[in-house]
């Protein structure tokens, strides 16, 4: 290996690689969040016999960035007697732990920079060059829980700070309902690390290699529930449809985010599309093999598994985001009370039995699930 | 500085480096959008601009209601079970090493949490809406 | 480059933690407490024990924060009233006392008896190998099982203690 110039350590070219990575990364997920709102509207419009937004460029095209545009010319309002500090800070931090979760995800295998190998992951990087390990961090689903139970403040904050009942209301229905969801998803997580025995997402996504029998999903039974419940609760967390209580137009005009107005409310905006987006990733990563493809070893010439594994990652990552779009045009809104019901009378006892389950299983098929029970 | 892959060079890991570089990234955005929108946009200040919303009525009264109590319990719900939650964590990466004794003291420890969800549901601390406690105590009369 | 990084985390917390007591409004001092957790947090990182730094900002910031703003909000104290009460600041001047004098003995004692640098029976190369998080798991279930189990009983307590203070306000 060559090593060139050193800087604290590390190669200058693993810096170059670096900032180039973090640069193309940043520069994606801005243009699906940007994108998935035109693909939600034109999808949705379909879905209900209606064409979307068609007028801005071919299809529409360019409808997020004249969104975009509009929304920079328009006066920002701060409320009287409003908690200014707080005001202004909240759609921050709603919106910066929704952009820096995707930053542990593995988007990919490994790819050869000038001799350099490199790993399709923001916070990871390969120490050992000649064999290619990857070493990320060693927590990596925590870090993303951890990030998810800030995105709590974002809401409670403009919920309080605004000096309005609407936003109060709806920053308070959202933070009680962030933390039931929050619970259940965090507990749905634990079968992965069952099948596992790690923390680190690039492990987790090792394991699941191998062809679709591999993944998470589909090991044994308890794992597809975990699988199910956890998708659905992240769903809950993030305020989507059919648990888009906080924001519910009929009677709370637009809960915690209502005397927002210009960047600040496309902050809001901003961030639940990027949560939605880290969810299918997360989901993808942790139940449906990452970035690995459903058969394996179909290609595998050269360079190709390099455009393999981030198109597969991409493929089910949009997959998901389209299931999403599908459920908000399908179900109607739940009432409160139901919506709390289901997270602490359902979900939760459902996921501590799931804990148990997966455990048990791991246990006494040390082997595989299915081939024990076939065999 | 040594570049031996078992040991660390440094304290502070080095995936830890992109990832607060993209937290930069993250941030010189939103810093950029927030400038921008605050150059381009309109400022006309209004007393009736700035009054907080109420569909076209002129606010009435403080909008600092006092929480009702569900949402404290919620909250202290939330702790318990997310304390919980982090001893399964440690268990759940260790079960290999930990084997059938493992499994069943954290049964154990689960089931006492779910006794306690047992117990809070049937005395009502998962009964939402003010109308819930009415609609129970209205069937027990009939 | 990790004394300088040191030394911005730390000041970070000390500068947040002062604030907590420094801010008017009480909103503000519950951020600078969140603050001061993930530079504890932080700090835990470049000590090799990132599942203490998770639980930290998970439990610490993400939890128990919760609550204390739910709280906070209840209260609906905008802004602090001007009135101190004496006592809290005997209180506070005592416990100060204290800390201080401790950290002084701490600092002052023979280079024999130093707290820090002290090896115990896991190490980095540990850390780095077996993984933090398995390690923790196998102390807690071996060791430590017996607290392990009274911390269950301990949790519910907290969930009989908290319906039971609730049911009575209704």
């Amino acid at each position: 290996m060559e090593n060139g110039m050193i800087f604290l350590g590390l190669p200058v070219a693993y810096y170059i690689a670096m900032i180039a990575k973090v640069l193309v990364v940043f520069v994606c997920v801005l243009l699906t969040v940007a994108y998935a709102t035109w693909a939600e509207r034109k999808l949705i419009g379909h879905m209900q016999v209606r064409i979307g937004p068609k007028r801005v460029g071919p299809f529409g095209l360019l409808q997020p960035i004249a969104d975009g545009l509009k929304l920079f010319f328009k006066e920002e309002i701060v409320p009287a007697q409003a908690s200014t500090f707080a005001f202004l800070l909240a759609p921050l931090i709603a919106l910066i732990p929704a952009f820096i979760a995707f930053a542990v995800i593995p988007f990919g295998g490994t790819i050869e920079v000038g001799g350099y190998k490199l790993p399709l992951q923001i916070a990871g990087y390969i120490a050992d060059q000649p064999s290619g390990k990857v070493i990320d961090l060693n927590v990596g689903v925590l870090y993303i829980l951890a990030l998810a139970s800030l995105g709590v403040y974002g809401i409670v904050l403009a919920g309080w700070s605004s000096n309005s009942k609407y936003s109060l209301l709806g920053g308070l229905r959202a933070s009680a309902q962030i933390v039931s969801y929050e619970l259940a998803a965090g507990l749905a997580i634990v079968s992965v690390f069952l099948m596992s025995g790690s923390l680190s997402l690039q492990q987790i996504v090792a394991d699941q290699a191998g062809g679709v029998a591999n993944w998470y999903f589909i090991r044994q039974p308890f794992a597809f529930v975990a699988f199910i419940v956890y998708f659905i609760c992240s769903l809950a967390e993030i305020n989507r449809t059919p648990f888009d209580l906080p924001e519910a137009e009929t009677e709370l005009v637009s809960g915690f985010g209502t005397e927002y107005s210009s960047m600040k409310y496309a902050m809001f905006f901003m961030a639940e599309y990027a949560n939605m987006i880290t969810v299918c990733a997360v989901t993808v990563t942790l139940f449906l093999g990452g970035w690995h493809e459903p058969i394996p070893q179909v290609v595998s010439i050269g360079g190709w598994e390099f455009y393999l594994s981030w198109a597969n990652f991409v493929i089910k990552v949009y997959f998901l985001i389209f299931v999403c779009m599908w459920i908000r045009a399908t179900y109607p809104r739940y009432r409160y009370d139901q919506l709390m019901a289901l997270g602490w009378k359902f979900f939760l006892p459902l996921t501590l039995l799931c804990v148990v389950g997966t455990g048990a299983v791991v246990y006494f098929f040390p082997n595989g699930f299915w081939g024990a029970l076939f065999s | 500085m040594s570049m031996n892959p078992a040991q660390p060079t440094t304290t502070l890991p080095p995936e830890l480096l992109p990832l607060a570089l993209y937290t930069m990234a993250a941030l010189l955005l939103i810093t950029v959008l927030l400038m921008a929108a605050w150059w381009l946009g309109a400022k006309k200040r209004g007393a009736v601009k700035e009054a907080p919303y109420e569909s076209g009525v002129a606010p009435t009264g403080s909008a600092r209601l006092a929480y009702p109590v569900p949402f404290y319990l919620v909250a202290i719900f939330f702790i318990v079970f997310d304390v919980e939650a982090a001893f399964i964590f440690t268990w759940a990466v260790a079960w290999d090493a930990l084997g059938m004794a493992g499994l069943i003291h954290i049964s154990f420890f689960i089931v006492v949490l779910m006794l306690g969800l047992v117990w809070l549901w049937r005395k009502g601390g998962l009964e939402w809406g003010p109308s819930a406690e009415g609609r129970r105590s209205a069937y027990k009369k009939s | 480059m990790d004394s300088i990084f040191f030394y911005i985390v730390a000041a970070t917390a000390v500068i947040s933690g002062i604030l907590v007591v420094g801010c008017k409004n009480p909103i503000n001092s519950a951020l600078s407490l969140i603050m001061t957790f993930f530079s504890l947090a932080t700090l835990y990182v470049m000590l090799d024990a990132p599942f203490m730094a998770a639980i930290q900002v998970i439990v610490y910031a993400g939890a128990i924060m919760v609550l204390i703003v739910f709280v906070i909000m209840l209260l609906n104290i905008r802004i602090e009233s001007g009135k101190r009460y004496m006592h809290t600041r005997v209180m506070g001047a005592i416990l100060g006392a204290v800390v201080l004098i401790e950290t002084l003995y701490v600092i002052m004692r023979p280079a024999s008896q130093n707290l820090t640098g002290g090896k115990g029976p896991v190490d980095a190369a540990m850390v780095l190998n077996v993984g933090h998080t398995e390690l923790i798991g196998r102390a807690l279930f071996t060791d430590y099982l017996l607290p392990f189990e009274i911390t269950s009983i301990l949790l519910l307590v907290a969930i009989v203690g908290a319906v039971l203070l609730a049911k009575r306000k209704v």
